[in-house]
């Protein structure tokens, strides 16, 4: 082997020895990172849940959202697929959204229905006064003719 | 010999069949939930008390349907679930919304009732 001949496969050698350590360091590098908006969610769930409000106002959405959180988890750990993971931790943030605005909504028509009954109460109320005057102004007027009467 | 003919396309045929299986089906079903629940959105008060996250959720269905024209059916799935839960959210925010400002209007009617029979009554006496 001539000297030239010797320093090209050495160099090819080298070459081929930093192609095959850049290749293990992309494989290493290319091991996905949790999605942020992951923790996001699951975060979002966690304060909704402990949220009195929200988990007796909005049981059901707030188990919507539940299902939503745990279905990314599942599909992270499964897949590490970053682009679907972080659309499903989306549209989980979005479920715990969903179940806030329920649970605003059931507050909001329990007042009205309290109100419903205090505006009966008030009308009752009126009615029964008007009732009691106008005995008062019916008694009045007898005890008027009576006087007349009298006079006679 | 023969049998190696077969096998080999046969393979290639059915890993290509499995290839175009990744690529998926279209998300007909999806992007219909999501049309019906932009449209009720848009049918309730959302236009008036959730109109930012009915825009999000419109505009997310708009870009599904063109990424469905495309034949990009994981990106046409994707967008569909997230205007399905904008549409819904914006519904919901509305209705909560909605709901309040009726209990708020109830709440200055009572008043109002309140402060007339009293000053009816004060009159009388």
């Amino acid at each position: 082997m001539s000297r030239v001949t010797r320093e090209y496969v050495w160099s090819y050698l080298v070459m081929g020895a930093v192609v095959g350590a850049s290749l293990v360091g992309l494989s290493c590098s290319s091991v996905p990172m949790r999605p942020v908006e992951l923790d996001d969610a699951r975060m979002a769930y966690a304060q909704a849940q402990q949220d009195p409000q929200v988990a007796n106002n909005a049981p059901v959405a707030l188990r919507e959202a539940q299902e939503a959180v745990l279905r990314a988890e599942q599909v992270w750990d499964k897949e590490k697929d970053v682009r679907e993971v972080q659309n499903l931790a989306a549209v989980a943030k979005r479920r715990v959204e969903v179940a806030r605005a329920a649970a605003e909504k059931k507050q909001a028509e329990i007042a009205l229905a309290e109100l419903n009954a205090e505006r009966d109460r008030v009308l009752l109320d009126a009615r029964t006064r008007e009732a009691q005057r106008a005995e008062l102004e019916a008694q009045r007027h007898r005890q008027q003719v009576e006087a007349a009467k009298q006079l006679r | 010999v023969a049998s190696k003919q077969v096998i080999i396309p046969l393979l290639v045929f059915c890993g290509a069949v499995g290839l175009s299986g990744c690529a998926g089906k279209p998300p007909t079903a999806t992007l219909s939930q999501a049309e019906l629940a932009v449209q009720q959105a848009d049918k309730s008060k959302a236009p008036e008390y959730a109109s930012l996250e009915l825009h999000t959720a419109r505009e997310q269905l708009a870009g599904a349907e063109q990424a469905m024209h495309n034949k990009d059916y994981q990106q046409a799935r994707r967008l569909a679930e997230r205007a399905l839960v904008n549409a819904q959210l914006a519904e919901t925010l509305a209705e909560a919304e909605q709901t309040r400002r009726a209990a708020t209007a109830l709440r200055h009617s009572i008043e109002a009732l309140r402060s007339e029979t009293e000053r009816q009554a004060s009159r009388r006496q």
